[in-house]
């Protein structure tokens, strides 16, 4: 059995060590990289990629966490093994960025990047009045960060969600009435935000 | 091919003595009990929770199905029936065995055979080996 793979390094580019990259007057932006497995495990190894403007750069994580380059669009690649791979494209400007990017296990028998899928949730009815109210969720080891409007009826969601822990805020009037930690997965992505609990519950 | 991935026939023909095959469709093994036995094992309990592989089995994603999951470094093979239908298929049928049997040998995900340069693993199998 086989799922698509799906091909992550797209631009073919010449190897260029860290220093190199450093070696222009322009402000640098300086990338500190945390790699873990997206419920926190450790990763023992890992190759980082990072391509810009047809230049490639490779980090050995972790005996390498960081680097500098241009300020600037890159993609950043990342593959370790028993995990799926990971690619991201970001904006970078100069000074010193913390990048947290999350691995997801490859399974056995599936191949690529594992998929993304919309969150439904719910805030029940005493929680929520005619001021407005939003819920905000963090990854805890991603560098996700969303806010959605909780509706009339108490619904709101969230797009293209990997895998992974998080923490949910729920803000009302500006202010905040409950948080607290769920784990999201394709199967088990309904969010439930009772007074005092917030749970995950399967579709 | 067998040595990039670290291992071998002889290997490969021992884990064939002990396999133990189970219909997938009625297990209540765990998704995560197949990194049980490798250093993923605590990441598997959180990213899978609880789900059955009778559940997991049926699920298709981006139009692929899942015909078998294998343990990593175990003897276990769980099938979905479903896609085993020998005849003219046999081949294919053959290649997912050897397939499964070196995840079960070698505790290598699809990926990692990727990585390795091997795209299609199970058609690479059926073309070199069948």
């Amino acid at each position: 059995m086989r799922i698509f793979p799906v091909i992550i390094g797209l631009l073919i580019s010449t190897n260029v060590s860290a220093s190199e990259q450093a070696s222009s007057g322009t402000p640098k932006a300086k990338l500190n990289f945390v790699v873990t497995h997206c419920w926190g495990e450790p990763i023992e190894e890992a190759v980082i990629r990072i391509v810009q403007q047809g230049r490639e750069s490779r980090l050995e994580y972790p005996k390498s966490r960081n680097i500098e380059v241009e300020p600037g669009t890159l993609q950043i690649i990342v593959r370790a093994p028993g995990y799926a791979p990971y690619s991201e494209v970001r904006e970078v400007g100069s000074g010193v960025r913390l990048i947290t990017p999350c691995l997801l296990l490859s399974e056995p028998d599936g191949a690529g990047d594992p998929p993304r899928f919309s969150v439904n949730g719910t805030v029940a009815r005493m929680l929520i009045s005619d001021e407005l109210a939003w819920v905000r969720l963090v990854g805890m080891y991603s560098d996700f960060n969303s806010a959605a409007l909780v509706d009339s009826s108490g619904s709101f969601l969230f797009n293209a969600v990997r895998a992974g822990r998080y923490y949910l805020m729920l803000f009302s009037n500006g202010q905040l009435k409950v948080a607290g930690e769920v784990s999201l997965r394709n199967f088990e992505k309904r969010i439930s935000v009772q007074p005092g609990s917030i749970t995950t519950e399967r579709d | 091919m067998l040595n990039a991935l670290d291992t071998s026939g002889a290997k490969i023909s021992a884990a064939a003595a002990q396999v133990v095959f189970l219909n997938g469709l009625i297990s209540e093994d765990t998704v995560a009990s197949l990194y049980a036995k490798s250093k993923l094992a605590e990441a598997a309990v959180g990213q899978y929770g609880a789900k059955k592989i009778s559940e997991h089995i049926t699920e298709e994603e981006g139009g692929k199905v899942r015909k078998a999951l294998a343990e990593l470094n175990g003897n276990k093979i769980y099938l979905n029936p479903k896609w085993w239908s020998g005849g003219q298929h046999y081949y294919d049928d053959v290649a997912t065995v050897m397939h499964e049997l070196i995840h079960n040998v070698t505790g290598l995900t699809d990926d990692d055979f990727i990585s390795r340069g091997f795209e299609d693993f199970s058609n690479v199998l059926k073309t070199k080996c069948f």
